[in-house]
């Protein structure tokens, strides 16, 4: 009988004590579930809706063409110029350098030849040659690259620098039929071109990481002011005068989608 | 004892029902009107910033070798509270920041903003001139380098200084572009070079120190320099000007002083320009009327030094 007491008073024991332990554990808990948010902008652009910037404009002198000029930013999630003051921020997404400030590049702080060494800019920047509306797959993370003053001239024209979203005509033959108006054209690849040759070079899109870490495909359009379409440029066309569209999918997305 | 157990046990699980959730000590109020985090993101991740609220203060311990020209904080307020004015970029050198919070009950506090950027010190500068010779520097001249421990590459960082006898600071021009900083290691140490800085156009020839600061650090040579005027440079310019009308030349390098004559071969002969005028930057050249039509490469000839062809063409035209 002493057994079986000590047997029932302890099992009440530890009811009792099952039970302040559960009324202490769950008294004060909330019991709602969490709702999934959708990401956030990290500025004030959307997500997954096409943006379009025409004729943003950047420092040009004909009469130096080679003196390289002051470096020029953008910020894609916010569809802003940004200061150049503010080079080492994470204000900006798109970096425009190097000869006629044609050459792009990500807001990264890690990389000492990027614009924004030193600061919290995690950026980076990769082209394909495929048309805008068919990159629909984010790129791999070792494809993207730090570095500075990297998308610029393609090697299918004159002076390239590897896979460009321009093709530089530098005496008018490559596209056209050297007449003294097409010389010194410079030609966006964003919807690729036919050169005189019968040679059909793809287009050209670019995929950036910004600052923040979110994703933009960008389709370079032109770098003449107010006009869009090969035929309308011509080397007195005012420039550098850059057109381009783009879409920002958030961090952590591996499609690129238009809503 | 353990029938005993059981009361008590139901005693202490009332009580902890009925009181759990319940708050015995009333604390008094905080402030709600504090900024609560200030944050600057940098490339290897975040540098907090001291709050002091004692003395309303928020330090920045920012080392020199990020290079940043501004820091882009995140500050984080109480609760219902907000800041007066949107967090903007703030140069590293400013001492003037401050930050208002206000309360959800209205009250205010105001935050000021120190920067300490933590570089290594004393900043040194290799003299350009001996015990017993004084280094000459053409006025003008964009060419000019200086050595010293800048620790940085970036040649915006660093501001160099000409001071006289009047001890007023003259800049000397620092360009983004052309100015370059090469790191150097030596059996001393590490050492840069700032170089291609101008030395301003307007300066008089005399003896000056050079002062260089770096952020938050100063040096300045023991032995001065002496500024000269130099072979004077003029700037490539096509001229295309008629008979009997002027032209002008300009330098953007060293300056113009004595300047002479500017001739051009006529017929195998020397033939004189006449230099109506000429400041140290413009000189107004005049091409008489009987010079013929024709391009011709002129010749100048400055006090002090030999004759020089310049590689530009006077186009002369009918009048």
């Amino acid at each position: 009988m002493k057994i079986t007491a000590t047997k029932i008073s302890g099992t009440m024991t530890n009811l009792i004590l099952s039970s302040m332990v559960l009324l202490m554990l769950s008294s004060c808990s909330k019991s709602s579930d969490p709702v999934p948010e959708p990401p956030q902008p990290a500025g004030s652009v959307p997500y997954y809706k096409l943006q379009r910037v025409e004729n943003f404009a950047v420092e040009t002198d004909d009469t130096d063409p080679t003196a390289a000029k002051n470096p020029t930013y953008f910020s894609l999630e916010n569809k802003a110029i940004i200061e150049a003051n503010f080079a080492k921020t994470a204000r900006w997404d798109i970096g425009f350098n190097g000869l006629y400030n044609s050459f792009l590049s990500g807001n990264n702080g890690s990389d000492a030849t990027n614009l924004g060494y030193g600061g919290p800019g995690t950026g980076a920047i990769l082209i394909i040659e495929k048309a805008f509306d068919e990159i629909t797959d984010i790129p791999a993370e070792s494809l993207f690259k730090t570095k500075g003053t990297l998308i610029g001239t393609d090697n299918k024209g004159d002076f390239g620098e590897g896979t460009g979203w321009y093709l530089y005509d530098f005496g008018g033959t490559t596209v056209s039929n050297g007449v003294y108006d097409k010389q010194h054209v410079a030609y966006a690849l964003g919807n690729g071109i036919t050169l005189t040759n019968g040679t059909k070079v793809l287009p050209r899109t670019i995929v950036l990481r910004t600052a923040a870490g979110n994703y933009a495909k960008i389709k370079m359009i032109s770098c003449y002011q107010n006009a869009f379409t090969p035929d309308t440029w011509f080397r007195t066309t005012p420039h550098m005068f850059f057109t381009f569209e783009y879409v920002l999918v958030p961090k952590g997305s591996t499609k690129f989608e238009i809503k | 004892m353990k029938s005993k157990l059981v009361p008590i046990l139901c005693c202490l699980l009332i009580t902890s029902v009925f009181t759990a959730c319940k708050k015995t000590v009333d604390l008094p109020e905080l402030p709600n009107n504090r900024i609560t985090e200030y944050k600057v993101p940098v490339s290897d991740g975040t540098i907090s910033g001291v709050i002091d609220e004692s003395d309303k203060t928020i330090t920045v311990y920012l080392p020199f070798y990020y290079q940043l020209d501004v820091i882009d904080p995140q500050i984080t307020v109480s609760s219902g509270a907000k800041l007066n004015t949107e967090a903007a970029p703030v140069d590293v050198m400013s001492e003037t920041t401050t930050y208002t919070v206000t309360g959800n009950n209205n009250s205010t506090s105001t935050y000021k903003l120190k920067i300490e950027i933590q570089q290594l010190g004393p900043l040194v500068i290799v003299e350009p001139s001996t015990a017993t010779t004084t280094t000459g520097w053409a006025i003008g001249s964009k060419t000019i380098s200086i050595q010293g421990n800048f620790n940085t590459t970036d040649p915006t960082k660093i501001k160099v200084f000409l001071v006289g006898s009047d001890l007023v600071e003259h800049a000397l021009i620092v360009s983004g572009q052309t100015s370059t900083v090469t790191p150097v290691i030596l059996a001393t140490g590490k050492t840069y070079t700032l170089s291609n800085i101008q030395i301003p156009q307007n300066l008089a020839d005399a003896d000056y120190k050079v002062r260089v600061k770096v952020l938050r650090l100063n040096g300045e040579t023991t032995r001065p320099i002496k500024l000269v005027f130099g072979r004077p440079v003029i700037d490539y310019k096509v001229i295309t000007a008629k008979q009997g009308e002027t032209f002008t030349i300009s330098t953007s390098g060293e300056v113009f002083n004595n300047f002479q004559e500017l001739s051009i071969m006529v017929g195998g002969q020397k033939t004189l320009l006449p230099i109506v005028s000429y400041t140290r930057t413009e000189a107004t050249i005049r091409i008489p009327e009987s010079i013929p039509v024709g391009t011709y490469t002129p010749t100048v000839l400055f006090q002090g030094w030999s004759a020089s062809t310049l590689n530009w063409p006077i186009n002369v035209t009918a009048k």
